[in-house]
Parts: structure tokens; C-alpha cells; sequence
């Protein structure tokens, strides 16, 4: 999952950046209107977290001119504005959801899950398909037989990536975007590494192999 | 002096009427006075010069011999009917008196004047009458005399009486129309004053923002500096407002690193714990006093609230917030509200109160929008309600800041600033038709 964080204020952001990742997410940062925008524009992000009070260009202009060019990202406003009024501007100008500052960042964390989960269609709040269930909280995944088994970091990303998009192809290079960092030293042999070990985790016909399209995760249902 | 009639004393109009009465009855009687005077002087002027032509006539009618004698036949018959009212009177140098035959018996005494000297005096004549006496010193054939002519004045008297009494009756309903007349057009002057005050009425009502410039000229300069004093304070109000935004903003920052240290941190250690709640403590406070703030009360020149326009808006970010549980918001507009009070205070009050109900219900919740004057809100959900101790402690919940939990009061505290902003009532009950907790909001527009 990558996340789009656009914030003001340099040390909220890292430290929430940290937080984000330790989560599993892949997070770009932005600190100013325009650029926020622009990143926006030309990647295919899975969630942007959007501070209002922005240099440059307002979050909500900023918002507003995404929604006018149809950029159907999930976006989560993120502000310490947060009277009533402001919350119905934003929602207007194409929120999906809203927090106000100071906030606790379990709460942001079960909000930027859940709105994932809502924009993949997911209903409820557990992210399940294919017979298997993600648990979010420990980066297990729960097997039909309940049994709970350990995934490293990067595993739970592409398992979670997996999840949310069964039965679609995924690319080769949209799996390392949607895992690794921006400027992270990308090896595509890498995931090829590590979805033998899902493989080896969750059985081999769970995850096939598209030839020169990438890869679909099919599930583990018999039938 | 009572009160009203203090209020009378300082009256335009009637400083403006008595004014005007004072004025002119002054010139009325000075003018009556001037009248009067010249009247009496030239009517004297004119007989006087009439008796001198007389005069002129009798000493024609003169023949001096050994003593002094008037040839009536010579005269005018006015001189021979007794008490006629025209009368002469020669005084000869040997104490001789020639008197005309009209005079009777009367005597009248006049002064011997000497030669070539005239003079006019009143004198009292015969039967009551009041005469104009002109007398002059002569020389005739070497001799000197006095002769005087004599003419009651009281027929000319008469006449000027009437004429005065007669002017002075036109003066007085000259005066009397004047003043009714006067009346109407200072009472039509200040009647345009009325869309003025109109205004300000609706100024204060909030459904003007500022004061129309086509008063009478006399009141543009204050009119101008009424609206110059508005547009200062609007400017100033939303200075504050915004600095009061910017101050949020910026001390949310470091707060939010402080709830996050302290998230991160073990909460096994009880002084952390404490050092925790506090920062929580800060949050809370800042909050409420800088959303208390905010808000306007509608006296300001701020965007009014619009049911129409506002609560579809206020609904659908409801409907995100709460999407996950598929909550059925249905607004029942009855009537057409008019656009009320301060469109974000409207909006804090509706948002807290509908967010609690979507906290609470099941499914459905109920918000009602009605009222001419002010805003009735009926808000009911269908979740569990609360008993009447429960209502009975929600009402005077919200004004204690240290009860708020979860948000849950903080809420209700806005919800009651508002309501107190707007002299309105708030109560609770149990919704008759989703069995939940209703809310009765009525807020009254501000005068």
C-alpha cells in the first residue's frame, strides 16, 4: 500500500511517516500545495492523507482540482480545522474522511484502513478474500484452518496488496511501488523472492504467475 | 418634569415648532405694532395737512376791523352745526376769541403762538370727542393772531380700531396655518427617516449588512460613518476569527508531537500517565474555549445560515463520516426557513448534535427544520435513548468541561454556548417515533 502524506509541519510528518511504515505502508511525503498536487496527479496511490493549512495551495484547492481531473483517490483530511463548517467544506470538495488535530495515531491507522478496504469495495472491518483474513494489528494472516501464521514486513505489504485486488493482475512493478519506498533501490528479482515465500507460506496455488503481465492472487477456496 | 414630557422638551419637532411659533408671534406683533403706529401717523399727517388747508380757507373768510370776524357764508357748513367735529379758534392780539359756531359753548384753551410758528396737539372737545388741534402764529394788516383748527379724530379712530383689530385676526390665522403647515412638513421630513431606522433594525437583526446611503443629506454624514464604524468591525471580527484559526493551527502542532510522545511511550510509569491526561486536559480546553470563540452569534456581517443550501451539505459529510454503518439520514425541511444566524455557528450546533445522534441509533435518524422568526431543530435517532435521570443530567452536562468524555461533552458544551448565543432552549426527551433520544432546539434571532 502507498500512502501520500502531505503535511506542513516537517517533524509531525516524519515522525508520523514512521508510524505509517511501521505499519506497512509504503509513504511518500509532501510539504506544499503544488507539489502535493502534482505527485497526486502522477502516481497511482492507494490513499492520500491531506493537511488543509498548505504553503502555496490550500489542501482543499488542491483536493478540489484532483476531484475536477478525476483523480478517484481516497483522501483523508488531516487538519487541526476542524469546526463543523470546515468539515463540510471538505467533504464537499471530495473528502472520503476527516480528523481533526491533535489526534492518536491508532485512530488514523484504523481510518486509513478502513477507507482502503472501502475503496477495494470491502465491507466491514476486517480485510478478508480469497478464504484468507489479514490480521492488521500483527501482521498475521489467518489460514481457514484459524491457523495464525507470522509474515515479515514486506510480506504483509504484498499479501495485503494481494488481498485487496484478488482475482485482478497485478504487475510486477506496481507490486514494488505499492511495497517498497520512492527512492528505494528497486530489484523486481526481489519480489519474485518473496512471493515464493508466500507461496511457501500459503500454498502454491494461491498466488499464479501471469507470464510477462505480472501476478493474480486466486485464493485458497475449493471448489 | 415628568418623563414624557421631558421626551416632548427634546423633540426635534417640538423645539422646531415652538421655535417657529415664538418667531413668528414676535414678528406678528412687531409687525402689528409698526402698523398700528404708522397708521395712527399718517392719518394725523393727513388731517393735519387737511386743517392747514382749512386754515388757509378761514383766513380767507377773516375781515379785520376794529375787532376780529369770520365771514361764515364764506365757510364750509361744517363749521356752523354744532359739535360737527371741525372747529376754529382765533385768539387776537387784544385777548379777543373768535370761535366757530360748531363749538357751541365749549371752550377749549390753546396756547398763543407767536407769529409764523405752528403746532400740533391733542385735545379733549366737546361730547366726549378727541380732537387734532393745529394752531400758527399770524401777522395779517399789522396784527398778530393765533388761529387754530380743530378736528375730532374719533370717526378716523374708529376705523383704524377696526382695521388693526381686523389685521391683527388675519395675523393670528396666518400664524395658526403656518404652524399646521409647518407641522406637516417637519412630521414628512422625519417620516423619511423611517427606512433609516428600518435599516437599522434590520442591521441588528442581521438581515442587513449595512445602512442605504438615500437618507436626507443632513443624516448622510452619520449614515457613512455608521457604515464605515460596520465595515471596521466586520473586518476586525474576521481578523480575530482568523487569528483565532492560526492560533489553533499552530498550537495543535507541538500538541499533537506531545500526544504522540506520550502514545509511544510505556503507560506503566503513573507520572507519564499523568503527564498524559494533562496534554489530553490542554486538547480539550483549547478546543472548546477556541470553537467558543469562534463563534459569531449572528450580530456579525457573516454568511447566514441557509436550511436549504446547508444541511444537504451537512448530511452528506455525515454520510461519509459514518459510512461504514449505512445510517438513513432523512432532513424534513417544513416550511421555508429563512436564512438565520451565523452560518457556522448553525453548522457547529447541527453537526454536534447530529453526529451524537449517528453515535448512537441503530439505523435512522430524524432531522426536523422549521420556524419564521428563528430555527426550530428536532433531531431524534433510534438508538437506546436515555432514561429521565440520564436527561435530566445531559442538560446541565455540557457546561461542565471536565465531564466531557470522548468528545461526547465537549460537543454538548458548543451545542449549549450556541443555544445560550441565540437566548434559545434546548431539551430532551424520548423520540415518540424512533423510541431514541430526541432534541428540541429553539433559537430565536437575535434583536
Amino acid at each position: 500500500m502507498r500512502l501520500l502524506l502531505v503535511e506542513d509541519d516537517s517533524l509531525l510528518s516524519d515522525s508520523l511517516k514512521q508510524d505509517l511504515e511501521r505499519e506497512g505502508f509504503a509513504v511518500d511525503q509532501a510539504s506544499q500545495g503544488v507539489e502535493a498536487e502534482f505527485m497526486g496527479d502522477e502516481m497511482d496511490y492507494d490513499l492520500i492523507v491531506l493537511d488543509l493549512g498548505l504553503p502555496q495551495r490550500s489542501g482543499l484547492e488542491v483536493l478540489g482540482n484532483w476531484r475536477t481531473k478525476g483523480v478517484q483517490t481516497p483522501v483523508l483530511i488531516l487538519t487541526a480545522r476542524d469546526a463543523w463548517h470546515e468539515r463540510v467544506a471538505g467533504f464537499k470538495s471530495g473528502a472520503d474522511d476527516y480528523l481533526g488535530k491533535p489526534f492518536h495515531v491508532e485512530e488514523l491507522v484504523l481510518r486509513i484502513r478502513a477507507l482502503i478496504r472501502r475503496s477495494h469495495d470491502m465491507l466491514g472491518n476486517r480485510l478478508k478474500a480469497g478464504g484468507l483474513e489479514l490480521d492488521e494489528e500483527r501482521q498475521q494472516v489467518i489460514l481457514p484452518s484459524q491457523q495464525r501464521i507470522e509474515l515479515t514486513g514486506t510480506e504483509f505489504r504484498l499479501l495485503r496488496c494481494f488481498l485487496l485486488n484478488q482475482g485482478k493482475i497485478i504487475s510486477k512493478t506496481r507490486l514494488t511501488e505499492h511495497v517498497y519506498e520512492q527512492d528505494f533501490d528497486r530489484d523486481s528479482n526481489l519480489i519474485e523472492v518473496y512471493i515464493r515465500r508466500l507461496r511457501d507460506k500459503l500454498g502454491k496455488q494461491a498466488i499464479e504467475t501471469r507470464r510477462g503481465q505480472g501476478y493474480v492472487f486466486v485464493g485458497l477456496e475449493t471448489g | 418634569m415628568s418623563l414624557s414630557g421631558s421626551k416632548r422638551v427634546n423633540s426635534l419637532e417640538f423645539r422646531l415648532q415652538t421655535g417657529l411659533t415664538l418667531s413668528l408671534s414676535l414678528l406678528m406683533v412687531l409687525l402689528w405694532l409698526f402698523g398700528a403706529g404708522s397708521v395712527q401717523h399718517l392719518t394725523e399727517d393727513f388731517i393735519a395737512s387737511r386743517l392747514e388747508h382749512d386754515a388757509e380757507a378761514i383766513l380767507a373768510a377773516m375781515e379785520l376791523g376794529q375787532g376780529v370776524s369770520v365771514v361764515s357764508a364764506k365757510l364750509n357748513q361744517i363749521y356752523r352745526r354744532p359739535y360737527s367735529g371741525h372747529y376754529y379758534l382765533i385768539l387776537a392780539d387784544q385777548g379777543e376769541e373768535v370761535a366757530s359756531r360748531s363749538l357751541w359753548d365749549y371752550k377749549f384753551q390753546i396756547p398763543r403762538m407767536p407769529f409764523g410758528v405752528s403746532e400740533r396737539f391733542h385735545l379733549p372737545g366737546p361730547d366726549g370727542q378727541h380732537l387734532l388741534v393745529w394752531t400758527r402764529g399770524y401777522r395779517k394788516q399789522g396784527r398778530d393772531f393765533t388761529l387754530a383748527v380743530a378736528e375730532d379724530l374719533r370717526p378716523l379712530k374708529q376705523q383704524r380700531d377696526r382695521f388693526l383689530k381686523h389685521f391683527a385676526l388675519v395675523a393670528l390665522a396666518g400664524l395658526g396655518l403656518l404652524l399646521v403647515l409647518q407641522g406637516v412638513v417637519v412630521r414628512g421630513a422625519f417620516r423619511r427617516l423611517n427606512p433609516l431606522r428600518q435599516d437599522v433594525h434590520n442591521l441588528a437583526t442581521g438581515r442587513e449588512q449595512r445602512l442605504r446611503e438615500d437618507v436626507p443629506t443632513e443624516f448622510l454624514p452619520l449614515v457613512n460613518e455608521v457604515n464605515h464604524l460596520l465595515r471596521l468591525l466586520s473586518t476586525r471580527n474576521q481578523r480575530s476569527r482568523n487569528a483565532m484559526g492560526n492560533l489553533a493551527h499552530a498550537l495543535k502542532g507541538p500538541l499533537n508531537l506531545l500526544t504522540r510522545h506520550f502514545d509511544q511511550s510505556t503507560p506503566s510509569d503513573p507520572s507519564l500517565q499523568q503527564a498524559r491526561d494533562q496534554v489530553e486536559r490542554i486538547r480539550i480546553l483549547m478546543d472548546r474555549e477556541l470553537r467558543r470563540a469562534r463563534l459569531a452569534g449572528g450580530k456579525t456581517l457573516s454568511e447566514r445560515f441557509d436550511v436549504q443550501k446547508d444541511l444537504p451539505d451537512l448530511l452528506h459529510a455525515l454520510r461519509q463520516i459514518y459510512r461504514e454503518r449505512q445510517l438513513h439520514l432523512e432532513p424534513r425541511i417544513e416550511g421555508t426557513p429563512k436564512p438565520f444566524g451565523d452560518r457556522e455557528d448553525i453548522l457547529e450546533l447541527l453537526g454536534n448534535l447530529l453526529d451524537n445522534a449517528c453515535k448512537w441509533a441503530r439505523s435512522r435518524v430524524i432531522c426536523r427544520v422549521s420556524g419564521s422568526r428563528g430555527l426550530d431543530i428536532v433531531i431524534e435517532d433510534d438508538g437506546e435513548g436515555l432514561e429521565d435521570d440520564a436527561i435530566e443530567l445531559m442538560t446541565q452536562r455540557g457546561r461542565r468541561l471536565d465531564e466531557s468524555v470522548d468528545g461526547h461533552g465537549l460537543g454538548l458544551a458548543i451545542v449549549n454556548d450556541v443555544v445560550e448565543l441565540y437566548d434559545g432552549r434546548i431539551r430532551f426527551d424520548r423520540s415518540p417515533e424512533l423510541h431514541g433520544l430526541r432534541v428540541r432546539v429553539e433559537l430565536n434571532p437575535i434583536s
